[in-house]
């Protein structure tokens, strides 16, 4: 399993009082998969990718990364992560922020796998902005040098947090696509955090649906695997039946939380 | 376009003034050693430009090691605090006091410890740099971002890859502001430092030619003061130009 969650629970003391976002959240995420997580603001969408990425401790229950804790997993180099922001260092052209997880941290395993900082810029449609400092990018184009830092150290696992939030639509819909390249040609396990129903429809192979409390529905999405992808899914009757059932879920869970 | 509007607006701002003191003391029958004509002041400028000349350069000497070795001492200083938490805490307030005692009382102690030679002045520079150095420099060592100390948490990078990849980086607009500020109070410190004891040295002729009635040459060595100010401010523009050309 790359991602083994096992009756997990997670506390953070905010202003004296205690806040538990998810308590007992149990999945299981094969190697390989691609999967996407919705769900209402506060529900711990967030607080999960924090949890795997060894950011934020679980408080009871066992958190597997590859058969081993996220810690380990963290020093093994089989993870990155895709913040909401770029996350950018500013007084580094493109090239030298892509190259920057291969500077730092413990070498990564097998050097030989290592992707090239070039071929990755290639990958994401910027071969021609190697030495452009990230002030001269749009949104969309930083947000794909992010994907390309996240790539470069070959990890096993890619968690992304709503890397597409401050994008709009159009710009959206490409980056999806070239994600689900990458992640056919590299066989990496994603972890995609988002609030858009049908990102999250159009991405996955499974759909977590979180409600506040922790409570997870995991449904299938429409994403055929890698290799398998085709034109105008966005169209089909299949992917409008999808986004109206998540729809129908969230809401199930907002007026949960209301009552 | 525009720059080379605002460059002659400037010009004829200051041109203004000349002509408003200059007006003023010729109508008013002002007397020279209370306020010269900006004329005489060229005048002596030039005529007194080897005894300018020979006071200047020691003066200009101490604020320069002085702004250097001051700035220089509150970099490291800042460094250590930031990865020595029990140190800042133990010493930084009491830099915070000392930076309360006035310059003016600090001077005559130097004197008495190290003469009336190079040094004390330098010294005196020195500390007037310090302490705005610090402060900023600690600033900027931690506006480090949460989003960018996550990046680096997962990267599993170590404290001194962070120091060198990011906090450092992030700290040098706080850096350059604080020699920008420092730049002109240094030769402050300086003058100061050669009224306190000494014969040779811009603020040695100031005093000089103030006891004297030399109103003339007393406005030519202030000139002259604020051209070491200048140069030093200059030079840390051009530097910041240089080594930042990213912003955000």
């Amino acid at each position: 399993m790359a991602v083994d969650f096992d009756r997990v629970a997670v506390q953070f003391t905010i202003n004296a009082s205690t806040v538990s976002p998810f308590r007992d959240l149990s999945f299981k995420i094969p190697v390989g998969a691609f999967w996407t997580i919705i769900g209402p603001s506060g529900c711990g969408k967030s607080t999960l990718l924090r949890v795997v990425s060894d950011l934020v401790p679980a408080a009871s229950g066992t958190a597997r990364v590859f058969d081993s804790s996220p810690r380990e997993a963290r020093l093994r180099r089989d993870l990155a992560f895709v913040f909401q922001e770029a996350t950018l260092l500013p007084w580094r052209n493109i090239l030298d922020n892509v190259r920057l997880p291969l500077e730092v941290g413990p070498p990564s395993r097998g050097a030989a796998q290592k992707a090239s900082p070039e071929r990755l810029l290639d990958l994401v449609g910027l071969s021609r902005w190697h030495s452009a400092l990230p002030q001269q990018l749009s949104g969309g184009m930083r947000q794909r040098v992010a994907i390309a830092r996240a790539m470069v150290s070959s990890p096993r696992l890619l968690l992304m947090d709503e890397p597409f939030g401050a994008l709009d639509e159009l710009i959206r819909d490409g980056l999806n696509d070239e994600l689900l390249r990458i992640w056919a040609e590299t066989g990496t396990t994603v972890l995609f955090v988002t609030h858009s129903l049908t990102e999250a429809a159009y991405l996955g192979q499974k759909i977590m649906v979180m409600a506040k409390g922790g409570t997870a529905t995991i449904i299938d999405g429409l994403n055929p695997g890698p290799g398998l992808q085709e034109g105008g899914r966005r169209d089909s009757a299949d992917f409008v039946a999808l986004v109206r059932r998540l729809r129908e879920l969230l809401r199930g869970s907002y007026e949960a939380e209301i009552a | 376009m525009p720059k080379a509007r605002n460059i002659l607006l400037t010009a004829c701002g200051g041109l203004s003034i000349v002509a408003l003191w200059y007006g003023a003391v010729v109508i008013l029958g002002v007397p020279e050693y209370i306020a010269p004509t900006p004329a005489r002041v060229v005048e002596i400028f030039i005529a007194e430009f080897p005894l300018i000349r020979e006071n200047y350069l020691p003066t200009f000497l101490e604020c320069i090691l002085g702004f250097t070795a001051g700035s220089a001492a509150a970099v490291l200083v800042a460094i250590v605090f930031v990865h020595f938490a029990t140190l800042r805490t133990a010493y930084f307030p009491i830099a915070v006091f000392a930076n309360t005692i006035p310059i003016l009382a600090i001077a005559p102690i130097l004197t008495l410890i190290f003469g009336i030679g190079f040094l004390p002045k330098a010294l005196i520079s020195a500390i007037v740099s310090f302490f705005p150095v610090l402060v900023n420099m600690l600033r900027g060592l931690e506006s480090l971002r949460e989003s960018e100390r996550e990046l680096m948490h997962v990267l599993s990078a170590t404290r001194w890859q962070i120091f060198t990849k990011v906090r450092l980086p992030r700290s040098l607009p706080y850096l350059f502001s604080a020699l920008r500020i420092v730049s002109t109070t240094s030769v402050i410190g300086a003058i100061v430092g050669e009224w306190i004891g000494s014969d040779l040295g811009l603020g040695a002729l100031i005093l000089q030619s103030a006891f004297n009635y030399r109103s003339a040459l007393l406005y030519a060595t202030i000139l002259a003061s604020s051209s070491l100010a200048l140069i030093q401010f200059g030079a840390v523009v051009l530097l910041e130009k240089w080594v930042i050309r990213w912003s955000g």
